[in-house]
């Protein structure tokens, strides 16, 4: 399974980078960015996006940087999902009654939420798909979109992920096209986690900006692993 | 997709558990929707579900509701068969253990004490329903867990296939939901919950009925089944993705997304529309899905709709694993030739634009089934499914 990283960008406590090195994760909500692109030029047809969706669709409008891609498909990994969101939703059960619980608010109790506005935003008609394997996916997510790019399923995939109401917040995405500067593969399986470092998105993001062949790989307990390698030329 | 055997279907929901109280319980033509007793709602109107009886679940007290709804429907799936090699774990849902989580939460709201009772927390995540299934059944294989709102566990079928086709030597794949407050909470407050037992495609209709449910399908190379002489229910031959990309909650009004999935399943099945013998509808009885499907169904079908119904009439939509639990019965639809009724159903809404079936179930023989699922933020996903040759 081979494609191209052609662009990405981050976000954490600490701020937001854009094709660079990552931020540092730090713990707390995400950062400031001040030059964040309002939501009214990116996404016009947003009614009340919750701020996980909101922060998500700006960090994909740079990373895609006004591209329309045709069957763009979308796939984001995350352990904690929509653990935010049901907490504030249930606090409005509390406070207002089992009855009144918003509606706009309820929409985004489904880990799979964010990804839908994402799709209205940018008119991505491809599959749309979260998923969660614990420690392992970011990379896992990765992983797939490299699959999907490989096998012809999707012309371009925005992947990566992203934790909301953790103790460390963070959004990563990469948008994987067939070729771009960086080639990298990807892998998942299970057993013996394979030799080399292991890292996350961050670590993603910080390898594919230096530039160098990189391995990284995630794990999580019961022996499920996701790796991304990385000859490291640039094309 | 030509080569992925289905060989072991584990099922639990309002109707029952297994295959047979699922086959009895469709062929009735009744619906098995109940009054809520898994929790109150506060003095709102009471609506009907699909609940299923505690008695019928596995696992430990100290499990969530929803890994208890995935033993019961794996154990049943795997039927004894010890998986050999590392295989493909995958699993569709899309509250994970919320029901436990939200007790967590009304009983230690604000309270430090709270911070003792993790465990009604440790199984929140979506995830952790795989991990505790791996656990349990000692299974090795890469999990991978689907959150795509109401097609989640048809994406987990649809994904382990492709896994088998490309060379695993078995796939678990299936999904879970069960029900809890938060979701109740919100479907009442999007208006969107049935005042009866929901009603597919008929005039009168006014919204779904939730449930809760767990479905599993074992998943095998052809060849390797058949060297092993396995009961083999179907093939998984078709599978379609789309996004709408048009609203959070409501589906494209002329079916755009629906369309694509489903020309995408039947290219991927290289099946033509005529050969499709029944469709299990995504059907919630919303006023604003039904109508969309069935111009969706139109523009694919043309003016040879095969026999269309929704079960959701007698098992309500059980969200993550509403794909699964319909994937199996289309499976079952093949396994005792016959095509299940639209429960409920009195007079159809002319805005539906295809002859659906009335609510009475029909004998007849099934070889090719469209199974479709559709969810919130405009996920589509279609399978496929087939008799093996």
């Amino acid at each position: 399974m081979t494609a191209g990283i052609s662009r990405w960008a981050a976000w954490t406590a600490k701020g937001v980078t854009i094709g660079g090195d990552p931020p540092e994760l730090a713990d707390g909500p995400l950062g400031a960015w001040a030059e964040a692109p309002p939501l009214s030029k990116i996404h016009p047809k947003a009614r009340r996006p919750h701020p996980q969706a909101r922060a998500l669709v700006q960090l994909a409008s740079v990373v895609l940087h006004d591209k329309r891609i045709e069957g763009l498909a979308l796939t984001l990994g995350s352990a904690s999902g929509s653990a935010g969101p049901d907490r504030e939703f249930n606090e409005e059960l509390t406070k207002k009654g089992l009855g009144f619980g918003g509606p706009s608010l309820f929409v985004y109790t489904l880990p799979s939420a964010p990804l839908g506005e994402l799709a209205v935003a940018f008119n991505a008609k491809g599959a749309i798909t979260t998923v969660s394997s614990g420690a392992a996916s970011g990379l896992t997510a990765v992983a797939t979109a490299i699959d999907d790019v490989d096998s012809g399923r999707a012309p371009a995939v925005l992947c990566g992920g992203f934790e909301w109401g953790t103790k460390a917040d963070f959004i990563c995405l990469f948008l994987i096209e067939a070729q771009g500067p960086v080639t990298i593969t990807g892998s998942t399986g299970y057993g013996e986690t394979p030799d080399g470092p292991r890292g996350d998105l961050l670590d993603l993001a910080a390898a594919v900006a230096s530039g160098q062949p990189f391995s990284l790989t995630s794990a999580d307990r019961l022996g499920f692993w996701a790796q991304i390698e990385s000859m490291g030329e640039m094309q | 997709m030509k080569n992925v055997a289905i060989t072991g279907i584990g099922m639990v929901s309002d109707l029952g558990r297994g295959l047979d109280a699922h086959s009895a319980g469709l062929r009735t033509g009744v619906t098995a929707l109940k009054p809520l007793t898994l929790f109150q709602t506060e003095g709102l109107q009471t609506r009907p579900v699909g609940q299923v009886e505690d008695a019928l679940l596995e696992g430990k007290p100290n499990y969530s509701r929803s890994q208890r709804l995935t033993l019961s429907a794996a154990i049943d799936a795997l039927g004894g068969f010890k998986p050999a090699g590392e295989g493909v774990i995958a699993i569709g849902s899309t509250t994970g253990g919320i029901y436990e989580s939200e007790q967590h939460y009304l009983q230690h709201r604000g309270r430090p004490e709270g911070a003792s009772q993790r465990q009604l927390l440790v199984n929140h995540a979506v995830g952790t329903i795989a991990d505790r299934l791996c656990r349990d059944l000692r299974l090795e294989g890469e999990r991978h867990t689907f959150a795509t709102a109401c097609s989640s566990s048809a994406n987990a079928i649809g994904y382990a296939a492709a896994r088998v086709e490309a060379g695993a030597p078995w796939a678990l794949a299936g999904g879970v939901d069960s029900l809890c407050r938060l979701t109740w909470a919100g479907f009442y407050a999007l208006k969107l919950l049935s005042s009866h037992a929901c009603k597919p495609f008929d005039k009168t209709r006014n919204g779904l009925s939730l449930g809760e449910a767990a479905a599993f399908l074992l998943l095998e190379p052809l060849d390797a089944a058949r060297a092993r002489q396995a009961t083999i229910y179907g093939l998984v031959s078709g599978w379609g993705l789309s996004a709408d990309a048009y609203h959070m909650t409501a589906p494209h009004p002329e079916g755009v997304g629906a369309i694509a999935a489903m020309r995408a399943a039947l290219a991927d099945a290289q099946v033509e529309p005529s050969q499709i013998d029944y469709v299990n509808a995504h059907g919630t009885a919303t006023p604003a899905n039904d109508k969309a499907e069935s111009f969706a169904l139109k523009a694919v079908f043309g003016t040879r709709v095969p026999p269309v119904s929704s079960t959701k009439g007698v098992t309500g939509h059980s969200l993550g694993a509403a794909g699964a639990l319909e994937a199996a019965i289309s499976l079952l639809c093949m396994r005792d030739s016959f095509i299940p009724g639209n429960v409920g159903l009195g007079e159809t809404d002319p805005d539906v634009s295809i002859p659906v079936m009335g609510p009475a179930p029909k004998e007849a023989k099934v070889s090719k089934v469209m199974s479709n699922s559709f969810g919130f933020g405009g996920n589509n996903t279609v399978l496929v499914l087939e008799r093996a040759p």
